[in-house]
């Protein structure tokens, strides 16, 4: 694992958290901490998966969100959002949308340090223990996060790193720590 | 009352949207997809602005946007997208949208552009 590569995946999953959280969430009940895989592994998640592509590299990001009535309440109580229509229903298309704004929050993160990339739209993963899945492809770097209620899991979300093919000893992620304000995500820009 | 259509395949962010619009005094219509989009553009006069997703199935929203204009009409159309490709603004603004607003939507950082388009 290149130390540097590893930083820089720190930085791109903290950040988009952050930027993201920032907006939707109410935010001094909410808390962000890297974790270990091991503690998303602990548990039953379902995952949504969403990819960046570059042409030296792809990341995966996953986010793991528990069906669980207790943790679906706890969900919409820290949104700033209105529940229509049934709610488990609404809770499934409400965690897509996240990690489709978590997602792009990181490629515009990779796009302001310099690398062009595009990302595909989330998929919900119909299997259990994803990060074991995501082992057997052999990331070339990973970050685990966890989103916190009161201190109670939320949800977690993991970023994975695979260097292209030819570009192993030659791809090196510079992204500055804290560099990248959001793009004033929610603001309308003007043509 | 001025109108927006709010195109999104996520049921969550056309949710979010019109809630906001509407407590704003706005009236409100949805569409699932650019296809949907199209048609109620096509046949209600009273739209005064659509806000539309990038990336949809059936139809994508650039492709609606050319679409629109295609037909000659000259109702103006804001995307609302995790996507700030230049690229992909670039193809916007040649087919003719007024504006972009990145992902998530954050309805007081955007109030205000969304009152002077439908003025």
């Amino acid at each position: 694992m290149d130390p540097i590569n590893h930083r820089s995946l720190t930085t791109i999953l903290t950040q988009s958290f952050a930027e993201t959280l920032a907006v939707i969430s109410k935010q001094e009940r909410v808390s962000i901490n890297l974790v270990e895989r091991n503690l998303i592994e602990a548990q039953e998640f379902k995952s949504v998966i969403c990819s960046i592509a570059a042409s030296t590299f792809k990341m995966n990001m996953l986010l793991h969100y528990s069906n669980a009535d207790a943790v679906i309440n706890k969900f919409f109580d820290t949104i700033n959002s209105e529940i229509r229509g049934d709610k488990k229903t609404q809770y499934q298309d409400y965690i897509s949308e996240l990690v489709n704004n978590l997602c792009g929050a990181a490629n515009r993160i990779l796009g302001y340090a310099g690398f062009s990339s595009g990302m595909s739209t989330p998929a919900t993963l119909h299997i259990s223990n994803s990060t074991k899945h995501m082992e057997i492809i052999a990331p070339d770097s990973e970050v685990h996060i966890g989103c916190f209620l009161d201190g109670e899991p939320l949800f977690f979300g993991s970023l994975y790193l695979f260097i292209n093919q030819g570009f192993e000893n030659n791809l090196t992620l510079k992204i500055p720590e804290l560099a990248v304000e959001s793009e004033a995500s929610g603001e309308l820009e003007f043509f | 009352m001025a109108k927006v259509l709010v195109v999104d395949d996520s049921s969550t962010v056309r949710n979010e949207v019109s809630s906001f619009l509407s407590s704003n005094g706005i009236d409100v219509d949805t569409a699932v997809d650019g296809v949907d989009g199209l048609a109620k553009i096509q046949r209600d006069p009273n739209l005064k602005l659509v806000i539309c997703d990038v990336n949809m199935p059936n139809m994508d929203g650039l492709t609606m946007v050319e679409k629109v204009k295609a037909l000659g009409k000259t109702i103006p159309i804001i995307m609302l997208t995790t996507e700030s490709n230049p690229s992909m603004k670039q193809r916007g603004k040649d087919a003719g949208v007024k504006g972009w607003i990145v992902k998530p939507f954050n309805g007081s950082a955007a109030i205000e552009g969304i009152k002077k388009l439908i003025s």
